[in-house]
């Protein structure tokens, strides 16, 4: 009997372990940053709120 | 299987595992949500329904991780071997810690409208142009969907119902499903987590996860592809030296047609059975004789060299090869006997 799944499986992780690396770089590189020098704004509650 | 070890009944062995891993979950889960809080001055979640999230969704993925690490460590380092065969449990709390994850996601986000909070869920972000704010969640859904049927198919029933190609093959997509959970956190957690903790904890975990597979699959290359197989004749093939093969070990020889044979040496004496494990196809080449049957490296499954057959009470049967010795060199007939046929071993060196 032949044991294809273990080709399938070194075939698979070849590709992922090219892919999930890419993933992980793609999604810091589009992260959104905020401004870190603008000081936070407190907004004020609306008049007449408990 | 062996007569010696015992991977599917309950044991002491496995009871002590599984208290380890319930012990180990709950009290990542509890210092998560009770303990972490009071020293994280990045991340604060405004409700325990948001750190609950984040508690069962890091700790299905760390599971995750590390239950794909065990595999290629095993094959690495026997020392491994408990870990891999006692992984369906963890596999099933994965599924679970998911599931939980889940439920406290749906609860959060998606229990507020009109109509089913299911429903919610698959509408509520239909923004699929574009990559920064993608649907993220039906990844984790997807890769979901994988462990629940991963884990209620575990079951050895399962096993013999499918035959071991089929549920291997339904089992091998937990790859897709570790991919899946993979892009479902970079483009959910990852775009708003400030936390460096978790962020460093899943760029290693991934990484591991590669590398280690990386290097099974590169061993794998090594085992099967030596010694070469040269023809000898039509029926006989050189499958290698009577040196090759240390004493209880094994050697693997591909065949042209592609099938795997493994020669044991056991006792001074030369045997060939099929590569292939009747249980879940694990590689037997690997494995040792044990007790004087050769005994499958993945979950301890064992079989007389001479005959392929698992000793008594189990029934598993393997092809068996002729072989034959020609100075130091091993002859083997590429023809396989039928499942249980018994063939004399060949002595070393008894002319």
């Amino acid at each position: 009997m032949q044991r294809l799944h273990r080709q399938a499986h070194a075939r698979i992780w070849m590709v992922l372990a090219l892919l999930l690396p890419a993933i992980i770089v793609l999604a810091l590189v589009i992260r959104q940053n905020g401004p870190t020098e603008a000081p936070p704004v407190r907004l004020s509650a609306p008049q007449g709120s408990p | 299987m062996s007569a010696a070890y015992k991977p599917v009944t309950w044991n002491v062995v496995k009871l002590a595992y599984d208290a380890v891993l319930v012990i180990a979950v709950g009290l990542y889960i509890y210092l998560f949500i009770h303990v972490a809080p009071a020293y994280d001055r990045v991340t604060l979640y405004d409700d325990e329904g948001m750190t609950k999230v984040a508690a069962f969704g890091s700790c299905a993925f760390l599971m995750f991780t590390f239950i794909l690490c065990i595999g290629p460590l095993a094959r690495l380092d026997p020392r491994f071997l408990p870990l891999l065969y006692n992984r369906r449990h963890f596999g099933v709390l994965t599924a679970a810690m998911a599931a939980m994850h889940a439920e406290y996601v749906i609860e959060w986000y998606f229990d507020y409208g009109h109509m089913s909070r299911w429903v919610e869920f698959l509408i509520g972000n239909t923004s699929y142009g574009q990559v920064l704010g993608f649907p993220f969640e039906l990844f984790g859904l997807f890769a979901l969907i994988v462990l629940l049927v991963m884990a209620a198919t575990s079951h050895d029933f399962w096993l013999r119902f499918l035959t071991p190609p089929v549920w291997k093959a339904i089992h091998m997509a937990a790859y897709i499903a570790y991919a899946s959970a993979v892009i479902h956190i970079a483009l959910g957690h990852l775009q708003s987590a400030y936390n460096p903790v978790f962020l460093v904890c899943f760029v290693i975990g991934v990484v591991s996860v590669c590398v280690l597979h990386a290097l099974a699959a590169r061993l794998d290359g090594r085992v099967e592809k030596s010694p070469a197989v040269d023809a000898v004749g039509a029926q006989w093939v050189e499958a290698g030296r009577v040196g090759d093969i240390a004493e209880g070990h094994g050697l693997v020889v591909v065949l042209t047609e592609g099938e795997r044979v493994a020669i044991f040496r056991h006792g001074g004496r030369l045997s060939a059975i099929s590569n292939v494990c009747a249980h879940q196809n694990g590689p037997l080449g690997e494995g040792l004789i044990v007790d004087g049957c050769v005994t499958c490296p993945w979950h301890g499954y064992q079989y007389r060299p001479e005959d392929g057959c698992a000793p008594a009470p189990y029934t598993e049967k393997l092809s068996t090869y002729r072989l034959r010795l020609a100075g130091d060199r091993i002859l083997l007939d590429r023809h396989a006997n039928p499942p249980g046929t018994y063939v004399e071993p060949v002595t070393i060196g008894g002319g």
